[in-house]
Parts: C-alpha cells; sequence; structure tokens
C-alpha cells in the first residue's frame, strides 16, 4: 500500500476548491445562497419597517401591488399584504425564521445522526442491528407523513418543529456516517491507530472524523435545504409554525388565499426567496457530491 | 417463487402490525380530544360521559387490544368529528388519491424516462446539463410551492384550467372516475402534474444513470455493429434494460405518492385522503388519522411487494432462479 | 484497390482530450483479399481493437477519425452517411466482440436479437428471418438450434453464446467478418473448436475476416497473413508462415521469442524489456527504440514501412533482419 493511500485526505483539497472556482454554475448558486443568509442576517438594519410592530402597519395600504405607492408617500418595492405590511420587510424577516429553524435542525440532527453512525460503524453488534433497522423503517416512509404524524402529536409550535425536523434529518446523517466509518475502518490508518494503542474515542474524533467529513458535508447541504423546504411546506399545510413566527412558508399560506384574485405577489415573493435559499444550496450540494464520486472512481 | 411470496406476505403482516401499534401510541398517547369535543362549559360529567362512550377511559394497553380486535372485524373505530366510520371516511376518499397517482406516475414515466435516457445518451452535452438541473429542481424545490406557481400561471393568468377540485365522474367498466370525463381531465392535470415532479426527477436521474451506463456496454455496441436502428437500440435494447430497475423505483414511488399528496390535495383542494387528514389533525380525529395510517401502510407494503414479483417476471436471469449464470 | 474486398489506407485515429488530440492509431494501412484470412497482432493498446472500431464506424466521442480511407469494395466508408453504413454493417461487413458474455442483451431472448439483425436488412417475416437464423446456428455447429433461439443468453456457456455471436456475424452473408479478440475469454478447447468453425465458414463461403489477438500463436494457426502493430503503427506485415519463420522487426522477434510453446522446452521464454508506450507518451523516431536491442542513433528518425522489392513483406526498421542476407 502506498503512503498516499494512508495519509487521510484533506476535507477541502486546493484542487476541489480549484475546480469550484471552474464550474460557472456552482459558484453562481453558492453566491446567490451566501448573498440571501446576509440578507437575512441584516433584517433588522436593512428591512424598511418592522413588519410586527402593528404601530408602524397602515390598513389603508394593505394588499398593494409592488412598486404602488402607500397613503403617506412611501412606495412598497414587493406591494403590501393584508394588513398593510411591506412584503419586502415580511420576507427578509421571513428568511430569519426560517433560516433559523433549518439551522438549528439540521446541526442537532448533524451532531446527534453523525455521532450515533459513528458509533454503530464502529462497534457493530446489537447497537448497530437495532439503530440501522431504525433507519431502514424511517427512511422508507415520508418525511412529511413523519413529521405530520408527530406534529399532530406534538401541537404547533416552534419548538415543536425543530423536533419533528431533527427527528426526521438524522436518520440521513446516520447512514451516511456510519457507511463512511464502515469503508474508514476497513483502510490501514485506522488500524495502525488502534496497534499504536490511542483509545476508540480518539480514533473516533481524531482520525475518522476528518475522513467521513466529505459525504456529510454533502448530506448536510442537502439536509438542511430540506429542512428549509419541508418547514415551509409544514407551516403551509398549517400545521408548522404558529402566526406569531411568520416564515417564509406561513408567508406563502397567507397570501394563496389572494391568489385567485390576482393579487399574487403576497405569496409569490415569498416563494421566489424559498426557491433561491433551497435550489442554490442543492445545486452547490449536487456539484460537491459529483466531485467527491469522480474523485473516488 | 411460492416460498418467497409466502416469506414476503409473512413480512409484510408484521410490518402492518408494527406500524398499527406505532401509529396507535403515537396518536393515542399525547392530546385530549375530549376538550376539542366538547363545549368548553359543560360540565366534567359531561366530559366523563364522552370519554365512557369514546372508550378513552380504559388503560392504553386495553385500549389498543380493543383496537386490534376491532381491526380484524374491519371496524377502525369511529370519527370523533363526524361520527361516520374513519375506515369508510377513509375508503370514499381513496379512488380520488389514487387516480391523481396514478395519472401523476403516468406524467411522470413518459416524461421522465425519455428526458433521461436522451440526457444519458448525450452525457456532457447543453441538453444533459439542462436536464440536470431540472432534476435538481424537481427534487429540491417544495412542491406546494410549484402548485401554487401552476395555479398562478395556468388558471389565474391563462385561465385555461381550473385550480381546485375534481371534476365530473363517471363510471366505465365499474370503475366510478373522473378520468373518463373530459371536465375530470381538465382538473386533474395540474394537480397530477404538481404531483409528478419528484418521481419525475427521480426516473430522469435514474433512467440518465443508466443509460449513460448502458451506452457503454458491449451488447449495445455489438448491436449497432449488427445494423440494428438506433432507434430500435434506444427502444427496445436500452430501454428494457434499465425499465426493469425503473420499475422497482416506480412501484415504491406509488406508495409514496399517496403521501406525498397530502400536500398537493391542500394546495388544489382535492377531495381525497391527504385532505382529510389534515382536517383530523387540524381536529385531532385519532380515528381518522390512523385509520389513514394503516391504509396508506397497506398500500405501501401491497405496492411494494407487487413490485418485487414483477420485477421476477421482467428479469430473465431472477425469473429462471438465477444462480445458474455460468460466470 | 479491385482485387482486395476492404482496404484501409492511411487511418488515423484518435481521442480529444484536453491537451490536444491524441492520435491512437497512426496511419495504418492493410487490405484483406477476398476469401483472405488477415491477422492483427499487439499487445493490449496497440490500437489493433480501435481500428477494428473504425471500420465498424463504432467510434464515439471524443474519439475520431482524423485522417484515411476505409473501402469496401469501391465504397470509402468515411464518405458514408449514419444511415448509409448501418446498411452497411452486418450485410458487408460484421464483427465479433470479445467477451461472449457481455456481447448479448441479458434480458432479450436469442431469437428477438437474431430476428431484428435481419430484419433491420431485409423486409421478410417474422417466420423466414427465424428459420435463417436457425440455420446459421446450424452452420457454426449448434444442435437444436430451434430451443436454443428460444433461451435468454444467461441460460447458455460462453462457448455457445460466442457461436450465436458468430452465428449472427454470418447471418446475412457478410463479405468480411472482423473478430475482436473472440477467443480470448474462452477455455482451451472452447477456442480450438471456434477456431475451427470460423475456418471452415470462411473456406466454405469465401468469407474473409480480420483477425485480432494478442497472441500470435492463434494467429499464426489461422490467418493467411499478418500485419504486427505496435504503439498504433503497422510495424511489420507479410504472409504468416514468412513471418512467423523469419521475423525482420525486432519487435515482431520479441514476440515470437516470448511467445510459450515456440523455443527449446524448458529453455526460459525471453521477454522483451519495459512495456509499451502509451498514446500521448510516444517516443519521437522509431517507437519501438527505447526497448530495442539494436536500437542505433538513426533510429531516433522515424523509419517509414518499407517492402522489400519481389516479396509481399513490410517492415517498419531501420535495420531489419535477414534483408538480402543482412544481419545483425
Amino acid at each position: 500500500m502506498t503512503t498516499n493511500a494512508q495519509t487521510p485526505q484533506r476535507l477541502l483539497s486546493a484542487d476541489l476548491l480549484a475546480g469550484f472556482w471552474s464550474s460557472k454554475v456552482a459558484v453562481i448558486a453558492a453566491f446567490v445562497f451566501v448573498f440571501m443568509v446576509v440578507l437575512a442576517l441584516a433584517a433588522p438594519w436593512i428591512s424598511p419597517q418592522d413588519p410586527y410592530d402593528l404601530s408602524q402597519l397602515n390598513l389603508l395600504d394593505s394588499r398593494l401591488a409592488p412598486f404602488e405607492k402607500g397613503i403617506d408617500g412611501t412606495v412598497y418595492l414587493l406591494g403590501t399584504d393584508q394588513q398593510g405590511r411591506d412584503m419586502f420587510s415580511a420576507i427578509l424577516h421571513g428568511l430569519r425564521i426560517s433560516l433559523f429553524v433549518a439551522v438549528v435542525s439540521s446541526v442537532t440532527a448533524l451532531v446527534i445522526g453523525t455521532s450515533l453512525g459513528i458509533l454503530s460503524g464502529m462497534r457493530r453488534g446489537w447497537l448497530d442491528t437495532v439503530l440501522m433497522r431504525i433507519v431502514d423503517v424511517q427512511l422508507s416512509i415520508p418525511a412529511v407523513l413523519v413529521s405530520l404524524v408527530l406534529l399532530a402529536v406534538l401541537g404547533r409550535g416552534i419548538d415543536k418543529i425543530i423536533f419533528a425536523l431533527i427527528t426526521v434529518q438524522w436518520v440521513y446523517f446516520a447512514r451516511t456516517a456510519r457507511a463512511a466509518t464502515l469503508v474508514e475502518m476497513s483502510k490501514d490508518y485506522v488500524e495502525a491507530a488502534q496497534s499504536f494503542g490511542f483509545s476508540r474515542t480518539r480514533i473516533m474524533f481524531w482520525e475518522l472524523l476528518p475522513n467521513v467529513l466529505p459525504p456529510l458535508l454533502v448530506v448536510a447541504m442537502v439536509e438542511f435545504a430540506h429542512a428549509i423546504a419541508l418547514e415551509a411546506t409544514l407551516s403551509f399545510l398549517g400545521v408548522g409554525l404558529p402566526i406569531t413566527e411568520p416564515s417564509l412558508g406561513l408567508l406563502i399560506s397567507t397570501g394563496f388565499a389572494y391568489l385567485q384574485n390576482g393579487e399574487y405577489w403576497i405569496s409569490l415573493f415569498p416563494g421566489i426567496a424559498l426557491l433561491l435559499l433551497v435550489f442554490n444550496l442543492n445545486l452547490v450540494a449536487e456539484w460537491f457530491r459529483e466531485s467527491l464520486d469522480s474523485r473516488r472512481r | 417463487m411460492i416460498f418467497a411470496i409466502t416469506r414476503r406476505s409473512f413480512q409484510a403482516l408484521i410490518t402492518l402490525l408494527i406500524l398499527s401499534l406505532l401509529a396507535f401510541t403515537a396518536v393515542y398517547a399525547i392530546g385530549d380530544p375530549i376538550l376539542l369535543l366538547i363545549d368548553a362549559q359543560a360540565s366534567s360529567l359531561e366530559q366523563e360521559a364522552l370519554r365512557t362512550r369514546l372508550g378513552l377511559d380504559q388503560p392504553m394497553p386495553v385500549q389498543y387490544l380493543y383496537f386490534l380486535q376491532n381491526l380484524m372485524s374491519g371496524d377502525f373505530g369511529r370519527s370523533f368529528v363526524s361520527g361516520e366510520p374513519a375506515l369508510r371516511l377513509i375508503l370514499e376518499r381513496l379512488p380520488a388519491t389514487l387516480e391523481l397517482a396514478f395519472v401523476a406516475l403516468l406524467i411522470a414515466t413518459v416524461v421522465g424516462v425519455p428526458l433521461g435516457m436522451i440526457a444519458g445518451l448525450n452525457a456532457g452535452s447543453r441538453f444533459d446539463r439542462v436536464v440536470s438541473v431540472f432534476s435538481v429542481l424537481g427534487f429540491s424545490v417544495p412542491s406546494f410551492w410549484i402548485g401554487i406557481i401552476l395555479i398562478l400561471v395556468f388558471s389565474v393568468q391563462l385561465g385555461v384550467l381550473p385550480s381546485f377540485g375534481r371534476g365530473d365522474t363517471a363510471t366505465l367498466f365499474g370503475i366510478a372516475s373522473s378520468l373518463w370525463t373530459f371536465d375530470g381531465w381538465r382538473h386533474i392535470l395540474l394537480p397530477a402534474t404538481n404531483l409528478a415532479l419528484f418521481p419525475m426527477a427521480l426516473l430522469i436521474r435514474l433512467a440518465r444513470a443508466g443509460a449513460s451506463e448502458a451506452v457503454r456496454l458491449d451488447f449495445i455496441k455489438f448491436a449497432r455493429a449488427k445494423g440494428v436502428t438506433t432507434r430500435r437500440i434506444i427502444f427496445v435494447h436500452l430501454l428494457k434494460y434499465i425499465s426493469i430497475s425503473l420499475v422497482t423505483i416506480l412501484g415504491m414511488q406509488l406508495g409514496l405518492l399517496i403521501a406525498f399528496a397530502i400536500v398537493t390535495e391542500s394546495v388544489f383542494s382535492w377531495p381525497g385522503t391527504g385532505k382529510l387528514i389534515i382536517d383530523a389533525m387540524n381536529s385531532l380525529d385519532r380515528p381518522v388519522i390512523v385509520a389513514y395510517l394503516l391504509i396508506v401502510g397497506c398500500i405501501f407494503v401491497i405496492a411494494n411487494t407487487v413490485t418485487d414479483l414483477l420485477y421476477i417476471v421482467l428479469d430473465p436471469r431472477i425469473r429462471s432462479g438465477g444462480g445458474n449464470d455460468p460466470r | 484497390m479491385s482485387d482486395s474486398i476492404l482496404a484501409v489506407e492511411s487511418l488515423t485515429m484518435g481521442f480529444d482530450s484536453k491537451d490536444g488530440f491524441v492520435e491512437i492509431v497512426r496511419d495504418v494501412s492493410f487490405s484483406v483479399r477476398p476469401g483472405e484470412i488477415l491477422g492483427i497482432v499487439g499487445e493490449s493498446g496497440s490500437g489493433k481493437s480501435l481500428s477494428a472500431y473504425s471500420i465498424m464506424g463504432l467510434i464515439d466521442p471524443p474519439g475520431r477519425i482524423s485522417a484515411g480511407k476505409i473501402w469496401v469494395g469501391e465504397t470509402n466508408l468515411l464518405d458514408l452517411d449514419e444511415e448509409s453504413m448501418r446498411e452497411l454493417r452486418g450485410t458487408r461487413i460484421a464483427m465479433i466482440f470479445q467477451d461472449p458474455m457481455m456481447t448479448l442483451n441479458p434480458v432479450l431472448r436469442i431469437d428477438t436479437q437474431m430476428i431484428e439483425a435481419v430484419q433491420s436488412h431485409f423486409n421478410i417475416t417474422r417466420r423466414d428471418a427465424i428459420a435463417r437464423s436457425a440455420a446459421a446456428l446450424e452452420r457454426v455447429g449448434i444442435s437444436d438450434p430451434y430451443s436454443r433461439l428460444r433461451s435468454y443468453p444467461h441460460e447458455l456457456s460462453g462457448g455457445m453464446r460466442q457461436r450465436i455471436a458468430i452465428a449472427i456475424a454470418v447471418l446475412n452473408s457478410a463479405d468480411v467478418i472482423i473478430a475482436d479478440e473472440p477467443t480470448t475469454a474462452l477455455d482451451v478447447t472452447i477456442q480450438s473448436q471456434i477456431l475451427y468453425e470460423v475456418q471452415r465458414l470462411c473456406a466454405e463461403r469465401g468469407t474473409s475476416a480480420v483477425w485480432i489477438s494478442h497472441d500470435l500463436g492463434v494467429v499464426s494457426s489461422l490467418a493467411d497473413r499478418v500485419c504486427v502493430m505496435y504503439a498504433g503503427q503497422i510495424v511489420e506485415q507479410g504472409p504468416t508462415e514468412d513471418v512467423i519463420a523469419s521475423p525482420r522487426h525486432p519487435y515482431t522477434a520479441g514476440l515470437l521469442a516470448s511467445t510459450p510453446g515456440r523455443g527449446t522446452p524448458k529453455k526460459p521464454l525471453s521477454q522483451i524489456r519495459g512495456s509499451m508506450p502509451t498514446p500521448g507518451s510516444i517516443p519521437s523516431g522509431c517507437a519501438f527504440r527505447e526497448r530495442c536491442d539494436f536500437a542505433q542513433e538513426r533510429c531516433l528518425d522515424a523509419p517509414e514501412l518499407r517492402g522489400a522489392t519481389g516479396e509481399d513483406r513490410f517492415v517498419r526498421c531501420h535495420f531489419p533482419f535477414g534483408e538480402n542476407g543482412a544481419s545483425k
């Protein structure tokens, strides 16, 4: 065996990054996604009004079309909703809520799933059997259905939807981490580390983790987008977030009622924000998946 | 083969039993529907009376055993809300959902397989890249949003297709369906297209991978060396070869689509089981939720079993018992 | 060209890559007369298989033919459009592939795969096509052809599948059959049976064949004439017996010396040192010079494929063996 195969490969090696910069689709997608995240973070400072401060809203300005002038002369870039709320501001704040829910749930699911997956792959035995059976069963049921049933039981609320998302997501991380662990365990360097007398925990974190990270990175991106989409779907169905936490999904849901009158903007613009977020993140993830696949070959 | 069928059926039964237990505990363990069903001013005596009438005063395991026993006799309990048998509510709505899932699967196959195959045969081309991006779109974008866009474009802006409800039904060969009427097709087109996007993206990806791999295989080259037309190579040699793996996916998709239909039915007010379950969840109508989960679980298990058998029929290598391949 | 049934003229074929066009088959010319079996010998990577695919018009991008002519009768195949080329495949030129396990479509029955080969070219009924297929199977020594026709490929042995592939190749009485190492993947006993069938078929029907192999032994027992290929070029060409008896190119000599069963028994086999250069890294001048024991300064200039006067022999070497009594 060559020394090359024994040294753990770098997570983001130079040539992978160089390849990334040469892919137009991936770069643009990544840029748009980062831009959206920055917009969400800066929302309190850049949005024209605080959409949830009722004193700033004027009912007379309700359901104005994009670029229409309000009663006090302000121009509403993306129009207003049924309460006279500026859609642009609402979308910026909606982005924040959507991203917050997705970040919390994905990161938690990543930690739980990866730990269980690596543990399962290293220990094997009954733990592995039980965990993987659970994973298999859950993967065969659509995520929408699992989260719907959970929410039906738990009720509404931001904590409940985060719990439901984590329950749906951890299995993807666990499956990927386990598979990668099994591959890495069969390689020489893990055996070498064991023969040096390193403890299991040390091997797990310092030797295995950097090597199972590349596939996990792809899953993390896909799952992050998935969390955003799923939360939006559940909120649209009316079982997700309460109206006090108006995420993008909830904004689309309220606007849906006005769609038939041709007042498209209340639904459409939050939808476009959602689309940009989810689609671009998936494009980046897709690019990483293909590059990692082609390197493995 | 008979052994395989028996074993699979047994597995299916176990799966359903576990599902029933899970559904029961998940749904019955938490939340008190009494508070929802009865007037807030009602006395605790009235509450207790209702509790006894619905059997909610029994311990959980007893409730589950009653529940199992009733299942055997086809009694899934009555809806807390309407008082109608839960099973009948589901079965009344099921044809609409099946119809929707069937048309969606049809659209997904007819559009997705050729697109994927052409992309795979021209791997790396501009067409291939466009199709790939399209499939990422189908995978990632929430389907309710696509549904909204479809409504916005085709019914609000263009005004060519209705945006909600199911069309007129007619009965043909003893099957009542909206697919027998023009009005029915007009109504189903948008929701079915919406529901079709996810399986379509999946089929595109699989057909693409299958075609780009198979085209490099010797038997395709040999067929070309025989002077067989490109059209025949694609539609006979390649399609038959990759259809075996596609059928597996299609079978599993049918089960999944019924669950995904929850979203589509809500967007398009399609009177199927998905809309029923959302309503039931909002009113904590436990028997209906449990009945729904069990029926969908049944369809899921049956679809997967049938798919496995179909696989045997399609692949000559498995059909003849496998193992005797001289390789 | 009139006396040959297939003539390849200065064929150059390669792949478009990031670093430009990489030549794999370089300026290859040979011809096949009616009823003749021409052997092409070379190591894997010498370009022999891709020469065959070029003749069949089965080169896919990024591969492409950059120069040359391929004559079948009076037609240059490289001038034909795809449809005319398709009509020609199977009727004028046919091909047999290396691995019989891979050449038949595993999900289609043998009859489907044979009938389509007939019906792609002739407007005849399914019934007639079946009769013709059965006759072809019998001709390649398959008993009970009708039950074989109803089988799937995986139900048959490797040797049987290769016979079927040959039957398909002769189904429409092609003038030339191109065989790309068709016996390499088979057991030795099956191999000789297949060789015998092909020899018989060619003799009986006057069919020509181009037999590609890495095994000089196989080619010598079958071919009338032989071309030796090295690094995409033909380095020696001539009647099989003469080439085997007195090779003129050092590579041919080395190849012969390293073929088991040719030297004195128990004497260690000699080998050619080093390995064949890969396309894109072929040395300038004589492609073989780095491995040649006789290389001299002049070998830095690329040698031409030269024929000796009055002989049907060609060699690409500045210092060939045994020519006009000269030797090294």
